[in-house]
């Protein structure tokens, strides 16, 4: 498989900014006021060619951030607060036409559904030359060849022939690479994935793992992830932020968290989960449920669930820095009145 | 990973503690469908109306100023006036005491016809989509010829064949309209047959008399109720375009549609005496629309997971 | 553990085939279709779980659907305590539900939305004539209480629960008629992370206290090695392995097996970044036109030229573990040269760590 040059990256970049940085980002529901800190004072980095994490089960606010990255916040939802510096610029400031410049271009998005994003009325090289049209200036039929040498790059067999092909023609796996070959038409920097393997086979999540990994390296792109499996982080990320019912819970390096977790949550999550050690014992069990969103406690929002909260857990827990460069929000491990153990 | 001993296998109790965050607060939980239906002005006007039909169709003879068919030949077509609110019309009848007794007709035959409609359609078309197959098929094609003829002039055919007379008519127009009512329980059962409920109610043990009754009938209530609430109004209409033709109600009962023939045939000299018939056709079958739409509107939300 | 040779299991599946119109001539008759299940045999004894992993087009949500007596097979015959039930229509089907029950997958759509909770779990009760009237609402109450719920929600409404509560519930209107087998199909997949526990430990708890014997559908390699006593993995209607939980899940022989369970990704940076993967080569074939020969060839990185003149059959290769590969003799030695002939290192840690 070669690689086109109109794929190759220009010389490395300074490294001493991140690519990504977001910074205190908090998303309220627009008119109303319960729901609000959908996500609340989140905070990373994402540095080029590296990847990060947003790891946490339905309702903790992953997917809300990401969209947030790209200004594409359903309408009832907005940014009050934080930005997202991107290349310089905050892009929670910047107004649509600038967002549309971004879109496609710098920052290409992968998606859970690829049946439910990739138009079924277009062909699939039509699709993904789009953005190369609009962003470079391409006509169809140079934009084409390029949709064919992308294809051809995320290993979809036949590119010729499959170019010309319509969504509805490809397995799920050939439809989230294609997702995938749109996304990086324009050579990004960065790559957002909301869930890209989820709705699929582990056999082929594990190709998909192996491709973006590829796009990674050969392209310095920087990813981030959105997911709920631990496993795809361990497999794929170096940095990984635990969020939880619109908080950053933790966050650090993928083998800090998972190796020494530092909030009662990620510990609780990991020891609920299943595995070949666990066969046929009980497991941890989270007691209650995520907090619906106009329901936040107004402190630390695993409280009502926490086997280790106190009554200083009633108050707000800012994030705090532990040494090595951990943080969390948990008060109690921050102070050092609790340690949640290594994992085997 | 540590084994942790059965006794900390979940305990019962989680609705009572602070984690009572698991339920819906019996304060958020969707009001009942009457209540829903209450609250909205639109439906409260229109559900109003109806029953004020009732009532006059009911009380008819202790409301009404004059017996609907007592002539007064010296006021024929006499415009409002003190004596006759509305009128009279080319015998001398009082309109409004026609209209008061007229409401007996109204309110009475859309239930014939939507009765015969729903004990024809629903019953087949929720067998027809359950069952699938040959039996689908079957009673699909006959829907579909009987689809493919105009409803009023079946009706018509019908009539002609049985004799005119309110009931007739009515029952004609419930065959009229049981094909279409047919359809769409049909397809609202298809999309309801999928739910993984009605496998769990087959997986139970359940007949297939039960589960289209208990199940499959009050998840299809939404639909049901919004075409239930159109065939009222349809009737209606067509009830009156009957006794028009005089093929419904034979005169001189006062129905809406055989006012509108009197109106009809004496329009160039009281051009006006076709608005109460008219307006009152209009009112009802909107009120009929109205409540239909609250009502779905209601289980809609109830219903919703 | 014992194996396929048991002499009476619970429940017994033999040879199931089921297959799917694709199209129809215009006077309806079947023209193309896809043998979703070809040829399953299956084992459950009483007290055990049995586990059926597989991935998309594997067919294992129509056996599950087929042992459920929900889609009748077109061939195959299926025993519970050794007397035939493939067939039974009528009464003895409904007497055979009291025996065999089924947690469905989706909780948000196996409970009837307009009716309360106390009537999902005492519906089958019933139906049945288990229960009078006024007793229903006593045994709803105490079915409630043994899936750990609070007794009082026998009047709630399923659009007022969580989704872990509701999963409890279907649980709990499966037990409702003391069946001997349970059929659970995705019953975790559904729901949050942080709530999973709770159902796997309720579903461990009740096998422990009533000795049921269980059928776990599932496409979730962590969940099916949790609670299961024996494990069958599928690939595109055929039952490619099967065997005790920890020899699959340890030295799995057939190479779809093994290229599966490499590819699950294990939550530990330093095991995962340093595993070996088998890597499968092509898309998932069409279930209505499977490969020549054995249906895994396509994709197999160790298939042979025979491999797709001849289909393998299950033969045994261990103590209860059967594997269909023609890699794969009968009763070969155990483990070890099983492995060295697909070429996977000893040193390929898998889930159990």
């Amino acid at each position: 498989m070669s690689t086109p040059t109109m794929l190759a990256r220009p010389a490395h970049r300074a490294e001493a900014t991140p690519l990504l940085s977001v910074q205190g980002l908090t998303i309220d529901l627009e008119a109303g006021t319960t729901q609000r800190g959908l996500v609340e004072d989140l905070s990373f980095d994402l540095a080029e060619g590296t990847s990060l994490a947003l790891i946490g089960e339905s309702g903790c606010g992953k997917t809300l951030t990401s969209r947030a990255v790209l200004g594409l916040l359903p309408r009832h939802l907005k940014v009050s607060g934080g930005s997202v510096m991107f290349e310089g610029r905050d892009l929670v400031r910047a107004s649509e036409q600038e967002l549309r410049q971004v879109r496609g271009a710098s920052i290409g998005m992968v998606f859970q559904e690829p049946m439910s994003c990739l138009d079924p009325t277009m062909t699939i090289g039509d699709q993904i030359g789009e953005s190369r049209r609009l962003h470079l200036g391409e006509n169809r039929r140079t934009a084409r060849k390029a949709a064919q040498a992308l294809l051809d790059r995320v290993g979809i067999p036949h590119a010729d022939r499959r170019v010309r092909s319509y969504p509805h023609e490809l397995s799920g796996g050939m439809q989230q690479r294609a997702m995938i070959a749109a996304a990086i038409a324009c050579s990004p920097k960065l790559l957002i994935a909301d869930e890209p393997t989820t709705a699929l086979d582990v056999t082929i999540q594990a190709e998909i793992l192996d491709l973006l990994r590829e796009l990674r390296e050969d392209l310095r792109l920087a990813v981030l992830l959105v997911t709920h499996d631990l496993g795809v982080v361990a497999d794929f990320c170096d940095e990984v932020v635990v969020m939880y019912a619109g908080h950053a819970a933790e966050r650090s390096t993928v083998e800090r968290v998972i190796g020494s977790p530092a909030h009662p949550y990620t510990r609780a999550l990991h020891a609920s989960t299943p595995s070949g050690a666990s066969a046929r014992t009980y497991l941890e069990v989270i007691e209650g449920r995520v907090p619906a969103a106009g329901s936040f406690p107004a402190g630390c929002r695993f409280e009502p669930r926490c086997p280790h909260a106190t009554a200083a857990c009633l108050q707000p827990q800012p994030e705090v820095e532990l040494p090595g460069g951990h943080r969390t929000r948990c008060g109690r491990v921050a102070a050092g009145e609790l340690t949640l153990g290594e994992e085997a | 990973m540590t084994e942790i001993s059965p006794s900390s296998t979940p305990t019962p109790g989680p609705a009572g503690t602070a984690s009572a965050g698991a339920l819906t607060p019996a304060s958020q939980r969707p009001p009942s469908v009457t209540r829903q239906v209450l609250r909205r002005p639109a439906s409260l006007v229109a559900g109003g109306f109806l029953l004020l039909l009732v009532v006059l169709a009911v009380a008819a003879p202790w409301l009404a100023p004059y017996d609907p068919n007592a002539q007064h030949l010296a006021d024929k077509l006499a415009g409002p006036s003190g004596a006759h609110p509305l009128g009279t019309d080319e015998f001398g009848r009082d309109v409004l005491s026609r209209m008061i007794y007229a409401c007996r007709v109204s309110m009475s035959a859309p239930f014939i016809s939507v009765g015969v409609a729903c004990v024809i359609g629903v019953p087949l078309g929720l067998w027809a989509a359950f069952r699938g197959g040959a039996v689908d098929a079957v009673t699909g094609r006959i829907a579909d010829t009987l689809l493919s003829l105009p409803g009023f002039v079946c009706a018509l055919a019908i009539v002609a064949v049985l004799g005119p007379s309110l009931v007739n008519a009515m029952v004609a127009v419930g065959l009229a309209y049981s094909p279409g009512l047919f359809r769409i329980v049909r397809g609202a059962t298809l999309s309801v047959v999928e739910e993984e409920f009605v496998d769990s109610a087959r997986s139970v043990g359940a007949s297939t008399p039960r589960i289209l009754g208990v199940h499959v009938l009050p998840n299809i209530a939404a639909p049901l109720t919004v075409q239930v609430s159109l065939l009222m109004g349809l009737s209606l209409i067509l009830e009156a375009g009957m006794s028009f033709l005089g093929l419904g109600v034979r005169a001189p009962t006062a129905s809406w549609g055989t006012m509108l023939r009197s109106a009809y045939e004496n329009q160039w000299e009281a051009p006006m005496a076709v608005l109460p018939a008219g307006v009152a056709m209009v009112l009802t079958v909107l009120a009929f629309n109205t409540m239909g739409d609250a009502i779905r509107d209601a289980l809609g939300a109830r219903g919703r997971r | 553990m014992t194996g396929a040779d048991h002499a009476q299991a619970l429940l017994r599946a033999t040879s199931l085939v089921k297959s799917f119109p694709l199209r129809r001539s215009a006077l309806g008759r079947v023209v193309e279709s896809v043998r979703a299940v070809d040829g399953v045999d299956l084992e459950v004894d009483a007290g055990t779980t049995l586990g059926i992993i597989g991935e998309s087009g594997s067919g294992k949500t129509t056996v599950g659907r087929m042992l459920a007596r929900l889609a009748p097979p077109d061939d195959g015959r299926i025993e519970l305590a050794g007397e035939d039930v493939t067939r039974v229509r009528g009464r003895e089907l409904k007497a055979l539900r009291r025996k065999l029950q089924v947690v469905f997958q989706n909780p948000y759509g196996a409970l009837d939305p307009t009716k309360s909770v106390g009537h999902a779990v005492a519906e089958p009760l019933l139906v049945h004539g288990l229960a009078g009237r006024r007793q229903l609402r006593s045994r709803a109450e105490e079915l409630l209480e043994k899936v750990a719920l609070d007794p009082g929600l026998v009047d709630r409404y399923p659009a007022e629960l969580s989704g872990g509560q509701r999963q409890r519930v279907c649980i709990a209107r499966a037990l409702a008629l003391s069946p001997d087998v349970l059929i659970a199909d995705e019953p975790t997949s559904a729901l949050d992370l942080s709530t999973r526990s709770e159902i796997l430990n309720l579903l461990l708890s009740l096998q422990e206290q009533t000795g049921q014997g269980i059928v776990l559908i599932s496409h979730d390699f962590a969940t099916i090695r949790h609670l299961s006593h024996r494990i069958a993995v599928m690939y595109l209607g055929r039952v490619v392995e099967e065997g005790p939980a920890r020899t699959i899940a340890t030295s799995p022989q057939h190479p779809y097996t093994q290229a599966m369970l490499s590819a699950v990704p294990v939550p530990d940076p330093k095991v995962q970044r340093n595993r070996q993967r088998i890597v499968l080569s092509g898309d998932l074939p069409s279930p209505a036109d499977p490969p020549r020969g054995c249906r895994f060839r396509t994709r197999c990185p160790v298939a042979m030229e025979a491999c797709a003149e001849t289909d393998p059959p299950l033969l045994t290769v261990g103590s209860g573990h059967r594997v269909a590969c023609l890699r794969h003799t009968e009763a070969a030695p155990a483990g070890g040269s099983g492995s060295d002939v697909v070429g996977v290192g000893r040193a390929l840690p898998l889930v159990d760590g």
